[in-house]
């Protein structure tokens, strides 16, 4: 009985060895690599999202520039088109949550990656490993903030479009709420320029890191 | 005798067998973690691809060409007509005379400041600020040929840029609404518009001009030339900060009210498209 105990005993250790010689196999260049390179590909889940973002944002422009010149003598005509164009309203904040979603879930994996990027040593590309890592950050945070003042940005576009709507509309409450829903656009799309900018500079670093490790690397279809 | 050696055999053969199972856990390990790297490769994970190079992936970024939404003047029946009073050249002397009548009128207008004048009276740029009104740009120096006749469109960029600074100073407010000396026609053609819209400027023109140095001695020219003038459902009139202009400016005011318009001043968040190009963009 007791040798057998001291046999697993001894099986456990062994087993232990082996799991954590293979785990530490990797150096933190090739490590940080896996980091950033699987948050990148789990984003790319979020491709389908950006795209159709950008398509209901342009056709809502389109729709709204519509239901002005059709709504100009009477908004009779344009009950329906107004009903339709704000149905999409709860589909661009969809897109715009699942965007957050997929890099809030992308980001996990580079969450912890600071302690290998301090094990590099400056000639391994320290230096452009950890700008990645600041820009990936960022734009992390920046796109919690985005979408909570899309939040605010759609709730002043369908004040907009009830106003639109309404049958006792008027054109200084028109213009007030053309105004409100303007301040928040300004505020999003602001977001969404530092998010790009952090974006370009996670990508420029990361690669610039990759060349400095001396990671051989392949362009893969990226979802721009 | 014999108990004792066939202990020390028996010692001896659990020892092998100790490290026989050791390198065989070794392996094991090292077997797995090769083939759940490959596997990771085949995932298009990290990756490593044919050529034995690692495939990289690029993060997306976001669309951002949508617009504002302009404010209509026109729907459901109704036409809101709406007057933007401009004044160009200031801040000077008469200004604080402009700003009473405009108080006194509840009326707040669009202030299209020259840099020169702007760094002898910051005084007037603050109070114009506090008072409701919108500092807008007029260049530094007003000069056609510095302006105009260089080639490109830097001189131009620069004094807008500024004069955009001597605002900021003053009153923290940064503002990106110009107005081309001379106006922006014929001067201003193609590629010079792509630099003030590259630069991040809108620019205003007019839509009714009160010809007001023309009528230094006599005043109510301008109100004859708005009365001829005054037809859009918007729009924007063009004064200098002159004495003529503070003379006739109540009776304009009353007059243009008299027409049902209502009185604007420029808002970013509400622009609107006035050039004499008709350039979307600026
Ligand atoms: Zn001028």
């Amino acid at each position: 009985m007791k040798s057998w105990k001291n046999k697993i005993g001894v099986l456990a250790m062994i087993v232990a060895m082996a799991m954590m010689l293979a785990a530490c196999g990797a150096p933190s260049s090739e490590k940080l690599f896996s980091s950033f390179e699987q948050a990148a590909s789990t984003e790319s889940a979020a491709a389908a999202a950006f795209e159709e973002l950008k398509q209901l944002e342009s056709r809502d422009q389109k729709q709204y520039d519509t239901i002005l010149d059709k709504g100009e003598r009477s908004n009779v005509n344009v009950q329906t088109l107004i009903t339709q164009t704000m149905s999409t309203l709860d589909q661009r904040q969809q897109a715009m949550t699942k965007v957050k979603d997929k890099v809030t879930a992308a980001y996990e994996h580079v969450a912890k990656a600071q302690s290998q990027v301090d094990k590099l040593e400056p000639a391994q590309g320290k230096e452009q490993a950890a700008q990645a890592l600041t820009a990936y950050t960022k734009r992390y945070e920046t796109v919690q903030q985005l979408a909570a003042q899309y939040e605010k940005l759609i709730t002043a576009e369908r004040a907009l479009y009830e106003q639109l709507k309404a049958e006792q509309t008027n054109l200084k409450q028109l213009q007030q709420a053309v105004r409100e829903r303007n301040q928040q656009w300004t505020q999003v799309n602001q977001l969404k320029q530092q998010f790009n900018q952090y974006s370009e500079q996670f990508n420029t670093n990361k690669d610039a890191f990759y060349k400095a490790a001396g990671i051989q690397t392949d362009k893969a279809n990226s979802s721009k | 005798m014999v108990r004792v050696d066939s202990r020390r055999r028996n010692q001896r053969k659990k020892w092998i067998l100790r490290i026989i199972l050791l390198a065989l856990l070794v392996g094991i390990g090292f077997g797995v973690y090769t083939v759940g790297k490959q596997l990771w490769a085949h995932d298009g994970i990290s990756t490593t691809s044919k050529q034995g190079q690692h495939v990289v992936t690029s993060v997306a970024a976001f669309d951002t060409v949508t617009k504002e939404k302009q404010s209509p003047t026109m729907y459901n029946g109704m036409k809101r007509k709406v007057a933007y009073l401009t004044f160009d050249d200031g801040p000077n002397s008469h200004t604080p005379e402009i700003l009473r009548i405009l108080k006194e009128h509840n009326i707040k207008a669009t202030f299209f400041m020259l840099g020169n004048s702007m760094q002898q009276h910051p005084d007037l740029i603050k109070q114009i600020v506090d008072e409701g009104h919108y500092p807008a740009l007029h260049s530094m120096t007003h000069n056609f040929t510095k302006l105009y006749r260089s080639g490109s469109a830097n001189n131009f960029i620069e004094e807008q840029k500024e004069a955009q600074q001597l605002v900021k100073e003053a009153t923290g407010v940064t503002t990106n609404l110009i107005r081309a000396p001379y106006g922006s026609a014929p001067q201003i053609k193609e590629p010079f518009r792509d630099d003030i819209a590259e630069a991040g400027f809108k620019m205003w023109d007019w839509t009714l001009d009160t010809l007001d140095w023309n009528y230094a001695k006599n005043p109510s020219g301008m109100l004859d030339e708005v009365k001829r003038g005054l037809k859009k459902d918007t729009e924007v009139i063009l004064m200098h900060d002159r004495k003529q202009t503070v003379e006739i400016l109540p009776e304009l005011i009353e007059y243009i009210s008299s027409q049902g318009y209502e009185f604007e001043v420029y808002d970013p968040n509400a622009h609107f498209v006035v050039n004499f190009h008709h350039d979307e963009r600026l």
